[in-house]
């Protein structure tokens, strides 16, 4: 999906800032307990804040019930428990840089990066949400990896560009622009150039202005979504995402021009 | 000329004593990038003239193998990759400039700066521990890491240098202004800090038992001090993994940890003797070690795998990059103070300007300005902003591909280049006469005891640990000993640091590796000392002492070395000298006894505030000093340095100050202020 040579030109640091705010987790930014053992001896029982830690761990013969009830003990002073065995972790890591190759996506790799912690379901266990969905950097997006790639595939032509704007009052907070090459794979990955913009208040006026901006600067723009902060966040946090684009345009929240042919039938396939 | 500085006694261009000097005139390197092969070549003109209105004296290049070779051993120098152009150009607008020909530049680029053909060679890839490929996910592509063991590397890298450094030595001084040149960039394993993350190509396993060799003479020295009875130095096989349980078992761990560290000095030192040999050899040659305190990042972390004085045996100078957010000033405190303490030149290869986009939470203009500031505030003398004009993959920079000037960017910029050339800082000291040094030998057994290995990871591990050691993926088994060494000689220089910064006393760091004649500048030094310390740096502590100097140590004293076998040597030398040597348990007592010396200190109101005081060699009166308010709050700061100065002028606004003996003046939220004053 990305290209191996994407362009990430003229990026605005606040609007990027602020997308990696929305739609980023990093599990070394969040209170853990960690629990480091071999074979069941217990190796290593550590807070992330060095805090003490609720109930003692003696022995982990069952890491997802140790994992559970140190959670339970400590929800107040941590996101997450880990309880990592050893032996899993060497293997985990050696695994999943056997399988790299020079011609495959950054996406793909890291994809099955995470995939591959689902067969080290008692090797490498978090609590209260699995490995997968819980270690390194998170994507907010609230669907799977499959499902937004194909959505990107379905929804954005190939060789066209989409923008995706969100507003903080009328005021444009971040902006995401993707664009698609011939072979439908990301090519372009950034944001809108602010200061190539005139307008700096006033939802349609600001949309329609991004919009003539990117059908200048990259190829033709196939698909404009804008709504504010927190309906951004509520179609992150959604699983049922076509139908709240719907509701949202429905309600006139959502500014979406242009959209190519696919998506107005998948929202009314959607909603009817 | 002090007698460490590298063989330069014939060259011009000389790294030595905090200075670069060419033609024993002192260089002012404020600096930064420009990727020439990103531009229009049409932009090259007017966008240095924008470099030179914000007063950069020097222009860094990085000059990328990946883009120049259009296959093996044919190279592209045409249009904008025209570097013997871009050089030319640079030059006759009277910037000094610094060149980085690789092999590896990172620079955002998709293969790190070599050909794919390099990656994709199965006999030139890294392993890691488990035998696979040592694999950096980075972006837009992960890459193999390349093991710098392999003697077709560098006959690969031959070919590129072939070509690029003859094109280089034409504008190396005295034929043309390049002063310095950057040996390959950031090698720390590709990130792969952890210890068992790599390197266990074959070619490196070989040169692990040539160190071996090396270090013990005989395969009987080598089974004493390891318990074993290999019959030979073949037997020998790297640890994968920590599995020690015994005091006994670690010199076979922490020679894995001291080979990965000659490793990168070797390896280093090989690819820039092929620079002097291509005619490089009249210039300074350096290294970049990466930011080692990124977010997420270890508090310490700035000794091993790095060896920034064994490295300075080969190369001129070698220094850390810096990419932080203000929030991180005791990180930036830490390495730089670091580097300050411990390099023949103290620079910043690549300094923060711009960020690439896969920085966790960028920072702003206001996070640059303040990080800057702290680093001269630590004694940095050059630096090279990293990117003056941005580009591809990056974001940003004071210049704008197309030429255009952020100009609130611009002007903080040149203000500070303005405000270091009016200041002269580049002939000032940093005054400090406390050295807290690092215990290298304990850092490796830190390092050593990681019970995790991960590999290196741009967009962060999936493990959530920091790739250098920390509390939280560090053994915790005694290994014979009171407590674990491992975990608690951390903290022990955590509380060295916070101790010293509290009391209000002026220091720099180093480590146990830095020569005995450099600790000799100092009056103290401070540093950790277990059940064992390596015999070489029992020896140092107890000259030093003899010299006049005094030791603060503690919690233990020592009566092994770092082959586990008796050596009490500076346990000896304490009980006899209890006047020299302060062996401490809690910090305090430290604090005690360096007060009763005559020392550099400072004293404020808020003990968040930190001060530094610099001061020219001529010994006149004029002192700077830096006040800092590194906190969220602001700070109605009182402060007095020791001995008494007057306050005459903030140097980075301008304004007035006028005050005698205590400096009392509002601080806002992570803020530092220079001002200039006289005793």
């Amino acid at each position: 999906m990305l290209h191996e040579d994407p362009l990430m030109l003229d990026i605005d640091v606040d609007h990027w800032r602020n997308l990696q705010a929305l739609l980023l987790d990093s599990a070394k930014e969040r209170r853990r307990i960690v629990v480091i053992h071999e074979d069941g001896e217990v190796l290593k029982l550590v807070h992330s804040a060095r805090l003490p830690i609720l109930g003692e761990v003696e022995r982990v013969d069952d890491p997802h019930a140790v994992a559970a009830q140190l959670y339970r003990d400590n929800v107040d002073t941590v996101d997450f428990v880990a309880v990592f065995e050893r032996r899993a972790c060497d293997e985990y890591f050696g695994r999943f840089q056997g399988t790299w190759r020079p011609d495959e996506d950054l996406d793909v790799f890291v994809h099955r990066t995470y995939a591959l912690l689902d067969e080290y379901p008692d090797g490498i266990v978090t609590h209260p949400e699995r490995a997968r969905h819980t270690l390194g950097l998170q994507w907010r997006l609230g669907a799977p990896y499959e499902d937004v790639t194909a959505a990107i595939e379905r929804t954005i032509p190939s060789a066209s560009t989409a923008v995706l704007g969100i507003f903080d009052g009328d005021a444009l907070w971040a902006s995401l622009v993707l664009g698609l090459d011939a072979d439908g794979r990301v090519h372009v990955v950034t944001t809108v150039d602010t200061s190539e913009l005139s307008i700096e208040r006033g939802r349609e006026a600001i949309a329609e202005e991004v919009v003539a901006w990117v059908n200048r600067r990259y190829p033709q723009c196939s698909l404009g979504l804008f709504a504010s902060l927190e309906h951004a966040r509520a179609f992150l946090a959604s699983t049922e995402k076509l139908a709240l684009l719907q509701e949202l345009a429905d309600r006139g929240e959502l500014i979406a021009e242009p959209i190519p042919t696919t998506l107005p039938l998948r929202l009314a396939a959607a909603t009817s | 000329m002090s007698t460490e500085a590298i063989d330069a006694g014939r060259r011009a261009v000389v790294a030595d004593n905090h200075r670069l000097s060419v033609d024993d005139r002192t260089k002012a390197l404020y600096g930064g990038a420009v990727h020439y092969w990103r531009l229009d070549r049409e932009r090259w003109s007017p966008i240095l003239d924008e470099v030179a209105r914000m007063g950069f004296t020097t222009i860094s290049i990085y000059i990328p193998w990946e883009v120049h070779e259009r296959s093996r051993g044919e190279f592209d120098f045409a249009g904008n990759k025209d570097i013997d152009a871009f050089l030319t150009l640079i030059e006759e607008k009277g910037f000094d400039i610094v060149v980085r020909p690789g092999p590896q530049i990172n620079s955002e680029l998709t293969w790190f700066g070599y050909p794919l053909r390099i990656l994709a060679d199965p006999e030139l890839q890294a392993l890691n521990a488990q035998g696979t490929p040592a694999v950096l996910t980075q972006v837009p592509r992960p890459i193999p890491a390349v093991s710098y063991a392999a003697d077709k590397f560098f006959d690969e890298t031959a070919l590129w240098y072939d070509a690029i450094c003859p094109i280089l030595a034409r504008h190396a001084y005295p034929n043309g202004r390049i002063v310095a040149a950057q040996v390959d960039n950031e090698m720390a394993y590709f990130f792969h800090v952890n210890a068992y993350a790599a390197d266990f190509h074959p070619a490196s396993c070989a040169r692990y038992r040539l160190f071996l060799t090396e270090r013990y003479g005989s395969i009987d020295a080598l089974n004493e001090a390891y318990g074993t009875a290999h019959r030979s130095f073949d037997e020998v096989e790297p640890p994968r993994r920590f599995e020690a349980r015994e005091r006994v078992e670690i010199p076979w761990y922490t020679d894995w940890i001291a080979y990965r560290e000659r490793y990168l000095v070797d390896s280093m030192s090989r690819l820039a003797e092929m620079m002097r040999e291509r005619g490089l050899d009249e210039i300074a040659l350096f290294h970049n070690y990466p930011h080692p305190l990124g977010p997420g990042g270890a508090v310490s972390g700035f000794t091993t795998p790095f060896d920034l004085s064994g490295l300075e045996q080969r190369l001129d100078f070698v220094g850390f990059d810096v990419y932080s957010r203000k929030e991180l000033y005791h990180h930036v405190k830490t390495v730089l103070s670091y580097v300050v303490g411990t390099s023949r030149f103290p620079y910043i290869p690549e300094f923060i300007a711009g960020v690439w986009p896969w920085y966790l939470h960028p920072g702003d203009l206001g996070d640059e300005e303040f990080v800057t500031k702290a680093a001269l505030m630590q004694g940095i003398k050059g630096f090279s902003r990293y990117m003056l004009v941005e580009r591809d993959r990056w974001l940003d920079s004071p210049i704008r591909r197309d030429g255009r000037v952020r100009e609130d960017h611009a002007t903080m910029f040149e203000r500070a280049n303005r405000v270091a050339v009016e200041a002269d800082f580049a002939d000032l000291h940093r005054q400090a006469d406390v050295l807290l040094l690092a215990n290298r030998d304990y850092d490796r057994l830190e390092a050593a005891s990681v019970l995790v290995s991960f590999p290196g990871d741009f967009l962060e591990t999936p493990s959530g640990f920091s790739e250098y050691p920390t509390f939280m993926t560090v053994c915790e088994r005694p290994l014979g000993f009171e407590e674990p060494i491992q975990v608690a000689e951390a903290d022990w220089f955590a509380a060295a640091y916070a101790g010293l910064n509290e009391a209000g006393l002026a220091y720099l760091i180093s480590d146990t590796a830095l020569p005995l004649e450099r600790w000799r500048r100092f009056k103290a030094v401070v540093v950790s000392s277990f059940e064992y310390m390596a015999a070489d740096v029992q020896r140092k502590l107890v000259e030093f002492a003899a010299g006049g100097g005094t030791v603060v140590l503690g919690p233990r004293l020592p009566t092994l070395n770092e082959r586990m076998q008796p050596d009490d040597t500076l346990k000896r030398a304490v009980e006899a000298d209890g006047e020299r040597f302060v062996l401490v348990d809690g910090f305090a007592e430290a604090i005690d006894a360096l007060s009763r010396l005559d020392v550099v200190r400072f004293a404020r109101n808020d003990t968040r505030l930190d001060v530094a005081v610099h001061a020219p060699d001529d010994g006149s009166d004029r002192r700077i000093v830096y006040v800092a308010n590194p906190s969220a709050d602001p700070i109605a700061a009182e402060v007095s340095v020791t001995p008494p100065v007057t306050w005459e002028r903030e140097l980075w606004t301008g304004r007035a100050v006028g005050a005698a003996g205590t400096l009392r003046e509002e601080l806002p939220p992570y803020t530092v202020s220079i001002y200039e004053c006289r005793i």
